[in-house]
């Protein structure tokens, strides 16, 4: 069965599953949680909800939080620390 | 909220998945954290094939992923090529996993290096495919052909991109 390994935390899981679920130690999120993958993505992902006319101001404003609770958690920090240690 | 989206890579014959990678490494080995000092290539030489996958790990209330548009931005050096299974008509379908390979990849498009304005990778085979739940695109594969005379230092940015339907 195919390894599934966490890019951020190295961590390795048996299954997809596995790893979507998994509480990243760098991060203290899951793959599944929009913050995990730190402010650019965030940002990106109103610019992916523009292009199909999706963006209301009600998601803007939920992501702009998630954002903001990125920052405070210094989330961004912590991905490239992560990375630099590759 | 919004979907997640990563950028997963498979790499060895039994298809390790390394997902969430930070970039694109390509180099003289098959890993997703290539080295380029500790793993050169000669001049002349392939890089080892990336096999890579857009992966929504959760939809997030959004109903559809679609419209995958995958290009390079940033000059290669030399005379060196990219070459993808990525194209925007005629798509192949779903790539089949094999071992990544520094021979000549049988996947001979060349990767654009600027924004197709068109899906150039599939979703279950098809550029008019969409995720409407948790799951992944077709692979992408795409590899470098250097040449003899090519030197090296060269960065370059690997663009992906998808659209959100809420």
């Amino acid at each position: 069965m195919a390894t599934n390994i966490c890019g951020v935390c190295k961590n390795s899981y048996t299954t997809e599953e596995q790893y979507v679920s998994h509480v990243c130690g760098v991060t203290g999120r899951t793959p599944a949680e929009a913050a995990h993958f730190g402010t650019n993505f965030l940002r990106q992902s109103k610019e992916a909800l523009r292009r199909s006319g999706s963006l209301s101001e009600e998601k803007e404003a939920a992501i702009d939080a998630e954002i903001e609770a990125a920052q405070a958690d210094d989330v961004d920090d912590k991905l490239m620390r992560a990375h630099l240690e590759e | 909220m919004a979907a997640t989206v990563e950028i997963d890579e498979a790499n060895s014959a039994g298809e390790t998945l390394t997902h969430n990678i930070s970039d694109t490494d390509m180099g003289s080995a098959d890993s997703a954290t290539v080295d380029p000092v500790a793993s050169p290539i000669t001049p002349g030489n392939n890089t080892y094939e990336k096999w890579q996958k857009i992966h929504v790990t959760a939809m997030g209330g959004s109903s559809k992923i679609d419209n995958l548009q995958v290009w390079r931005t940033g000059a290669l050096g030399g005379a060196a090529t990219h070459k993808t299974n990525a194209r925007t008509t005629s798509y192949a379908g779903a790539a089949s996993f094999t071992t990544p390979t520094a021979s000549a990849s049988t996947f001979t498009q060349t990767m654009p290096t600027s924004d197709p304005a068109a899906a150039n990778l599939g979703i279950g085979g098809s550029l008019t495919g969409s995720l409407t739940a948790t799951g992944s695109s077709d692979y992408l594969v795409h590899q470098i052909q250097t040449n003899a005379a090519d030197t090296a230092g060269s960065t370059s940015t690997m663009n992906y991109q998808y659209d959100e339907t809420a």
